[in-house]
Parts: structure tokens; sequence; C-alpha cells
């Protein structure tokens, strides 16, 4: 319960983002700037790590949309890792992984 | 014409009487308290059950006698704990003539230690309930012990007058006490919420405690509810706010608002009301089983929701190709999330708090309706998935139904349960349409284009890839159930399954001991986790209610196994 923390790992091109915290309508917005930040990078690679991530509410949808409409001006995909069993399932059902990469 | 609140402020439509509202926190747990200086004493209704609301009255009091010694009067709108638990903690200067006032069936809850009627049972702390001497007994139904007035301090006496029922135009019995000043109390009695339910009026403002709640979800139903006695009231109030002598209202909760609103308010609860009839009565194992429905609840509508939400951000992907700012968005996403958000927060609270159940019951009926009014746009139905949208509709409804008492379940008709699969396997097969007909029809009329875009967009299966055999064993299928549960149940099965990467289901019936079974299998193993375990348990309380179950018949990989309710099946149906 409570806050989300965002950290950022750089690691050659890529760029991972670890959320840690539930990303809702109260979160979403400090996980928004860094992600799209990362997105807005020319050549990164971009990944987002969920494994500490709960719980992601329809506010974290959005943000993941913005980020992946960012990445794909480029040719880029957005990369999900550690994603915890019952998002995966949310994010299959909602279509997401036909634009998103599930690792 | 609204009341600050905190400060004194003259009463509206009075010449020498001042108020001082006190408007706690909305919740269950204390009241809100007005008090009132006029010439003849200082009033203190409901001074409600925290400490530090107790020390603000006292501050508030104490400076009130210092500018004119009277004697203060604490009266109770209802005996509630959350109104009535400070009613002798009030420490006030010596020699202060305190007089505590309130309906005689409230005076005897109270006296009795009445745990139920007082509601005391609701909070975990085990609250000590106030049962110091009432010394005015209001409306006691022989008149005998009631009080015509009350002795004061150096011989002064303060009249009550009796005004029956039957001779007031608003139905309602009525006590005044004169306040000095040619100022007057009006009391009234308005059961419903409660038997010993009270409204004050001073001036041109109505304190009506806890009635303008007695219908919503979580509060019917308490002990000392009472449906006719609540639709006999309502016609009295009415009469009052529509005789242009109240303008203000002051519920026991929240924020005072204007005659009008409030007179609107009471006219949907009296329709509300009138389908009140047989609820379940609310005691302490219904709330602990509300409490874990609501649990559950939550998990199912976040998921429902946040796949809506999902599909239609997942179109917004797609849509910026058509030079779109953003969707023609039917539902308010933000609104939606922030609703969850609020109850997933204020649930999660719970655990590390002292907050009552109940609390979290109430919180999850307010989402609930919240939720089915975002749905209530013409433009839900016509750009997202129906199937999808029925769900989340039956499931908020299902969860109000519930909270509120309503014995729905027992009006359960039937369905073919065969008939109900093939047409959802249908349903799942037809996911691939792949039509364009339609746009191309639309490609001059832009907003149109891209509302059906949108749609097909939203509605688009993610699951195109997965195949559902199904398996008719056994013909005659009549179950205990109505269908669109059944359908609903099964195909968040699959579409959990399926979610999970199963690529092939299979589903059959077959009979057992007169019992009809549905068996789904996957061809992985999936995960109670992935599934979600308290959606689960929604699914096995919802057909364990109906007296069917549900349960994991196998592991690896995965096959569930529904039992279907009997057609004669009498269910134990209360809330456990």
């Amino acid at each position: 319960m409570g806050d989300l923390q965002v950290t950022i790992e750089r690691l050659a091109a890529t760029i991972t983002v670890h959320a840690s915290g539930p990303v809702d309508g109260k979160t979403a917005a400090s996980l928004h700037e860094p992600l799209l930040e990362a997105a807005a990078t020319p050549d990164a690679t971009v990944c987002l790590d969920l494994a500490r991530v709960p719980y992601m509410s329809n506010a974290g949808l959005r943000v993941l949309v913005l980020a992946a409409q960012a990445l794909r001006a480029r040719d880029g995909r957005l990369r999900l890792e550690h994603v915890p069993p019952h998002i995966e399932n949310l994010l299959n059902s909602a279509g997401f992984t036909s634009f998103v990469d599930v690792a | 014409m609204s009341l600050a609140l905190n400060v004194w402020q003259r009463v509206p439509g009075s010449r020498s009487l001042e108020i001082l509202p006190i408007f706690a926190k909305p919740s269950i747990v204390s009241s809100n308290c007005f008090i009132v200086s006029a010439p003849a004493a200082i009033l203190v209704i409901d001074p409600g059950a925290s400490d530090e609301q107790t020390r603000r009255i006292n501050d508030v009091v104490t400076g009130a006698l210092a500018v004119s010694k009277r004697p203060v009067l604490v009266f109770l709108t209802h005996c509630h704990q959350d109104h009535s638990q400070e009613m002798d903690r009030l420490v006030l200067p010596a020699g202060t003539d305190v007089r505590r006032l309130a309906h005689d069936a409230a005076a005897r809850a109270l006296e009795r230690s009445d745990r139920a009627l007082t509601c005391a049972y609701l909070y975990p702390w085990d609250p000590p309930i106030c049962n110091a001497p009432i010394h005015g007994r209001l409306f006691a139904p022989d008149g005998a012990c009631e009080a015509s007035g009350l002795s004061l301090g150096r011989g002064d006496r303060l009249e009550i007058t009796r005004r029956p029922a039957s001779l007031q135009d608003d139905g309602l019995g009525q006590r005044s006490i004169a306040l000095g000043d040619g100022e007057r109390l009006d009391l009234y009695h308005t059961p419903g919420h409660t038997s010993c339910s009270l409204s004050f009026r001073i001036g041109e403002l109505l304190m009506m405690g806890d009635l303008p709640f007695a219908a919503n979800p979580g509060i019917c139903g308490l002990d000392g509810w009472n449906q006719e006695e609540l639709i006999r009231t309502l016609p009295g109030i009415d009469h009052l706010l529509d005789s242009r002598e109240v303008a203000i209202c002051c519920p026991g909760h929240g924020h005072a608002v204007s005659a009008a609103t409030m007179r609107d308010q009471l006219r949907l609860m009296r329709e509300e009301a009138r389908d009140l009839t047989a609820v379940e009565g609310m005691n302490a194992i219904r709330i602990t089983g509300l409490k874990r429905y609501a649990d559950e609840f939550l998990e199912e509508a976040s998921a429902l929701f946040t796949i809506l939400s999902g599909r239609l951000y997942a179109a917004s992907y797609y849509l910026v190709d058509e030079g779109t700012d953003g969707l023609p968005v039917p539902l308010d996403l933000d609104g939606i999330d922030s609703t969850l958000t609020e109850f997933r927060r204020f649930d999660e609270a719970f655990r590390y708090s002292t907050t009552p159940e109940l609390s979290v019951v109430i919180k999850g009926a307010q989402a609930a309706r919240s939720l089915l009014q975002a749905l209530a746009r013409d433009d839900v139905q016509r750009l997202l998935d129906p199937s999808l949208v029925g769900r989340a509709r039956r499931r908020l409804t299902d969860f109000l139904s519930v909270v509120r008492g309503w014995p729905f379940l027992s009006a359960e008709s039937p369905s073919r349960v065969n008939s109900v699969l093939a047409q959802l396997v249908a349903r799942v097969k037809s996911h691939d349409d792949t039509d364009a007909t339609e746009l191309l029809a639309l490609a001059n009329d832009r907003r149109r284009f891209l509302d059906v875009l949108t749609r097909r967009l939203a509605a688009r299966s993610p699951f195109d890839q997965v195949t559902v055999d199904y398996v008719e064993s056994y013909r005659s299928s009549e179950a205990g159930i109505a269908a669109e549960r059944l359908d609903d149940i099964v195909t968040s099965l699959i579409e959990g399954m399926a979610a999970a990467g199963a690529r092939h289901l299979r589903l059959a019936t077959e009979a057992a001991n007169h019992q009809l079974l549905v068996r789904l299998s996957a061809d992985i193993t999936v995960t109670g986790e992935a599934l979600g375990q308290r959606r689960l348990a929604l699914y096995k309380r919802t057909l364990g209610w109906l007296g069917g179950s549900l349960e994991r018949e196998q592991d690896a990989p995965t096959t569930f196994l529904v039992r279907l309710p009997e057609l004669s099946q009498g269910a134990d149906r209360a809330i456990r």
C-alpha cells in the first residue's frame, strides 16, 4: 500500500525503469515522467520492471500506452519485465500485448 | 444560502439564534454536531463519538456560557453510538445546568446499553454506551412518562408543548420548546432509520440526523430500521420542505444542502424505499460476510473496469494513426480510476486500523453506485464490448442488492444450460469478424468513422488464437441459475485462462446425482494468482448461494468443475 517508488537504471543502450508500489490514479503520475523521458531518449531500448508492482489500474495502463506511442514514433517497442501473473492477465485481456512486449 | 463550518453565525430565519456547526469527516465513527446559542439555553444536538469533537464542543459551549450563563440542553437525533457516545462526557464550567433529551425509545435503548439498537456492536474497540439518565423523554407511546417540561436550576422551568401527529398537516408528531425572545425549537418524530429518530427545526434550518441515508445500502436493515415507518415519514418531511419554512437541511454526516436539493434527494429515496420490502436485517455475522464479499467485489470490479478502460487505451494506440487528438471516450476513465483507487486504498487501510467492517461495505456500495452511473451513458453500449459492460453492470447491481439485503438470488429464473453454453462458444468464435463493410461505408463521415473504428478496436478480442470446443454430452439441461449469471461466470473463467496463455479450451456438460456439471479444461496450468484468488472466491460464493459450487478439479493442466444448482434447490442464501 502507499506510494510508488521509481528508479532508473542505464546499461549501455538500455534504460530500465524500476517501479515499486501500486500504479493507480494516485501514483501513475510518478511513473509518467520518467518513463516518457526514457521513451524520448534517441536509440534507447526501454524496459519497465514491474516485479514490485502489486497492482495496476487503468491510470497505469494509460501511461504504458503513452510510452508505447512515443517509442513507436522511432520504431521502438516498450518491453515489460517481471510482470506479475495477474497484471499480465489484465494486459492480455485488454489487448496490450499486441503493442508492448512482455518478457 | 449555506452554513459555514466551525464558526458562529446567525440561524437563517431567526432574530436572535446563532449556530456553530461542527462537521465531522463523513464516516460511521462520529456524527456532525450542531451547537445553538439561544437567549434561554444553549443546545447541543448530537455530541457524536470523538474525543477531539468533544473537546471542541466543550470549548465552544464554555465560551458561550462566559457571555451569558444559561442551561445546556443536549439532544440526540437518535440513539446510534456515533451520535450518542459523548452525551455525558461534556466538561463544562461548575454549576452549569445540563439536561439531556431524546426520544423515549432512544432513552430506553441507552439505559439498558442495547448494543444492537445503538449499533455499538459495529465498532471493534467495544466502545462504552452512554447510559447516563435522560431528563427529557420525548414522544413516549403512552404519553404518561413523557416530559411536559423540565425543571431547571433557580426554579426555572422549560415547557415542552405537544402537538399530536393527527393535528399536523405534515402528519409528524411534534414537540416545541420556547427558546426565549419569541424563538422556538420544533422537534419532529421522523422514524424509519430508527424508531427513535428525531428532526429538529430552528428558524429555517432542519437538522435531520441520518434520515437522508435511511435507504442506502449498508444502512437499511440496521436494528431499529423500519421500511413502513420510513415510507410514512418521508411525505411529512416533504411537506415541511415544501412549506418554504425550511431553507437549509443539515444531515448527521456530511455537509448541509438546500431544502430543494434535500427534497429531490428524499423523493428519490422514497422510490427506493418502496422496493425495500423483506430486506435481510444487519447483524455482526452478516456484516463480516459482506466485508469479505466487498473485498471480492473490489477485485472483480477492478479487473472488469481495467479491462474495459484498457481496451479503450489499446484502441487509442492505433487511433493515433487516424490523426485524432484522443479517444472519443464514452467513459470518464479518470473518474472510474479515482473511484476504484479510493475504494482499494480504504480497503487496504482497513487492515491496519480499527475501522468498522461496515465502513468498507458502505464505501463499496458508494463505489458501486458511482460506477453504475459511469456505465449509464448512452454511448457506453455503443462503443464498448457489450459482454464486458453487461458483466460489469450485473456485478455492481448484485453487490448493491446483496448489501441492501435483497434476496435477489431466490428470484433466479432457470436457464437452459446447453443453449447458454452454445451461444457463449459461438460468441467467442465470432471475435475474428473481419467484415469492414461498415467502415468503408462511413469513410466520408469522419466522426462516425472514428466511432465505429473505436468500437471495433475496443471490442476486439485479444484471444483470436484461442479455440473453445464444446461437448454437449447431457441433453436435458435446465439448472437453477440465470442464463446471464452462468454466462458471466464461464466467460470470465474462459477469458482468464486464455489471458494466462491457454490456447485450447474444452467445455463439456454432464450429469451426476441429479446435478448438472460443467467442466472447463485448459491445455496449460493456470494459477489461481493469474485468475485472481478473490475473483474465484466471488464465483464460488455466488454459486454457493444458489446451491452449486466451483472447484479446481485438476491442477496440471487446469480443469474447473462447476456444479450447477438443481432447479428445486433452496439454498441457504444468507450472507455468511
